[in-house]
């Protein structure tokens, strides 16, 4: 057998042992596959096509009516804009937190349900690590493809509609709230899929949470600390995310640490939980 | 505790219960240096609840495992390190290759230059005789093909302990023989552990073997020591022309615990227990052969098969609940 010379054994990283090989693994999944490609496709179709559908096909000025003062047209873009931000707010928030659901949901179940959970945490991987490497590389791959490709055609979409170019600070403070809210979503399903083998679960609750707004009326302690009122407007308090983009003063932050503070303890409870399974 | 250098796996009442099921009792089970340990136990007996034990994939309800001297709970990392684990029924990602599953497995034991890495993955897939095949997904793979990969990502960094849980169980004849023939050319490098119900392997391989029934260790020893088998010495003589006379005369030595005779093919077959080995060895031959007439055509020490031994000890375990 050839010598062991000219390797070294890994270092001893205590939690962190294997995260480096699990992250690049994960991450090869989306990167060095068509699968990041498709993703792209289908979330510009669903959220920078059904922006461009509806801001772009706002009716044009009429030219056999008189022109329209300089305070109509910018009345008109305004409502334009507003119509913009929703929409794009609801499709990256909302309707993309339903793709990171369907995308997170077979993270931890198809793994040991498969029993690859169990022959790579044969070698010397910690649990913490096998976790989350999974999670980052999940987290970056949503990152790129559902929130930051989307959000910059949506910049020109929305520029090529109403004429408004918004300031990139906004804009980016406005795409870390959106970031924020999928990541709630994502931490949710990898801890059902922690706690539970039951795919029913892992899809249906985190599903049943992000539709569960509609009802929040009932329980309005909730819309302080879910994510909803991150990217949508909640009984009067405007979405936190539109504020953002159009540099006006947030009315509240409790649902940016709520959420915040929710996903950690999510992540947390994810690694305990994970670290006590059994394979 | 000091644990013992030369032992490699040292369980201390080593229990498991899954929802109120023992599924393993107290075990207490010493694996040494360089041996190839057979662990044997009809489906069911505990033997991959053990080693996921071992692994700390799973955790135990009562007493410890000690492997390498580290407490397979709390080092488990660590002891991982210097193990190469081959699964009963192993799953990989369906969409790598063969050499992409070892290159993986690879950078979790070890960091170096790229081309002695693939230089050990290429070694690995040659020892396995998967080098032709190394490039294809593996979801193509035969039953046979996907266990010779088990024992290549067992194998890849060059582990002081393989475990190997019914390495042999899901394969052909051709297919057992081969993986036999890998266990024997490593075991100068490691230690292996192995769980089977197949006695002709355990026979064939292994120096060491512990018998597990129901959760409980029933059995454990050198091959040699259990084929002899319990309750004292035994000796087969086969012989022709012998007298009622000699036979009784051989039943009333003091040192004859049990005779019992068949007849096989004109012969006749004497199964002798003894207390005394010396006293039956220098004597036993020369009382038979006292009758002018008698002939031995065979003589020696009774050994008996695996699967006898097997047999009796679990049945025996069995009858006695």
């Amino acid at each position: 057998m050839a010598s062991n010379k000219t390797l070294n054994p890994t270092g001893n990283h205590r939690w962190f042992n294997g995260f480096g090989n699990m992250f690049y693994e994960v991450n090869h999944k989306w990167w060095g596959t068509r699968f990041w490609l498709i993703q792209v496709f289908i979330w510009i179709a669903i959220i920078d096509g059904i922006l461009a559908a509806t801001i772009l096909s706002q009716p044009k000025v009429d030219p056999s009516q008189p022109a329209p003062s300089e305070a109509e047209i910018a009345g008109q873009k305004a409502v334009l804009a507003d119509l913009g931000l929703e929409m794009y707010l609801i499709l990256s928030g909302m309707f993309a937190a339903v793709g990171v659901v369907v995308l997170a949901q077979d993270a931890l179940i198809g793994e040991k349900r498969s029993g690859t959970a169990a022959w790579v945490l044969s070698k010397p991987v910690s649990r913490s690590a096998f976790l989350l490497a999974k999670l980052a590389a999940d987290a970056i791959g949503i990152l790129v493809t559902l929130v930051f490709v989307q959000g910059v055609i949506g910049y020109f979409i929305f520029k090529t509609a109403t004429g408004i170019s918004l300031p990139i600070t906004n804009c980016l403070a406005a795409v870390g709230l959106v970031t924020l809210m999928l990541l709630f979503f994502l931490s949710l399903t990898y801890l059902l899929g922690a706690v539970s083998n039951a795919r029913g679960l892992v899809i249906g609750l985190p599903l049943v949470l992000i539709f569960a707004y509609q009802f929040s009326y009932k329980v309005p302690a909730l819309v302080k600390i879910m994510p909803w009122n991150l990217v949508m407007d909640m009984f009067g308090s405007p979405s936190l995310a539109g504020a953002l983009f159009k540099g006006e003063h947030m009315a509240t932050v409790s649902p940016i640490i709520g959420t915040a503070v929710l996903t950690a303890l999510m992540i947390g409870a994810t690694v305990w939980r994970f670290r006590r399974e059994e394979f | 505790m000091q644990p013992n250098s030369s032992l490699v796996i040292e369980t201390h009442n080593l229990s498991k219960t899954f929802k109120g099921v023992e599924a393993l009792k107290n075990l207490n089970l010493k694996v040494r240096q360089h041996s190839i340990f057979g662990f044997l136990g009809p489906n069911g007996a505990g033997k991959t609840t053990t080693i996921k034990l071992l692994l700390g994939l799973a955790r135990p309800t009562g007493g410890s495992a000690i492997v390498f001297g580290q407490d397979s709970q709390t080092e488990s990392v660590s002891i991982r390190r210097k193990i190469g684990y081959l699964a009963q029924d192993p799953r990989y990602y369906e969409s790598m290759t063969a050499r992409e599953i070892l290159r993986f497995t690879a950078h979790f034991f070890f960091t170096g230059p790229k081309a002695a890495i693939e230089e050990r993955i290429q070694e690995t897939l040659k020892l396995v005789g998967l080098d032709d095949k190394a490039n294809r997904p593996i979801k193509g793979f035969s039953g046979g093909e996907r266990q010779r990969l088990g024992i290549a990502q067992a194998q890849i960094n060059y582990p002081d302990l393989l475990i190997l849980d019914e390495p042999a169980a899901s394969l052909d004849p051709q297919g057992r023989r081969d993986v036999l023939e890998v266990m024997e050319r490593l075991r100068k490098y490691t230690t292996i552990f192995y769980s089977t119900h197949i006695l002709d392997d355990v026979q064939r391989v292994s120096d060491t073997v512990a018998i597990l029934n129901k959760g409980k260790l029933v059995a454990q020893a050198p091959i040699e020591e259990l084929l002899m088998g319990s309750g004292g010495a035994a000796y087969q003589l086969m012989v022709k022309g012998c007298s009622e006379n000699v036979r009784d005369a051989v039943r009333a030595q003091p040192w004859v615990s049990s005779l019992t005779e068949a007849p096989v093919n004109g012969h006749v077959s004497w199964s002798i227990r003894v207390t005394d080995e010396a006293a039956a060895e220098s004597n036993l031959l020369r009382i038979v052969l006292s009758e002018p007439t008698a002939t031995v055509v065979e003589f020696g020490r009774q050994k008996y098969n695996l699967e006898e031994v097997f047999l009796n000890i679990v049945e025996g375990a069995n009858n006695g609940k």
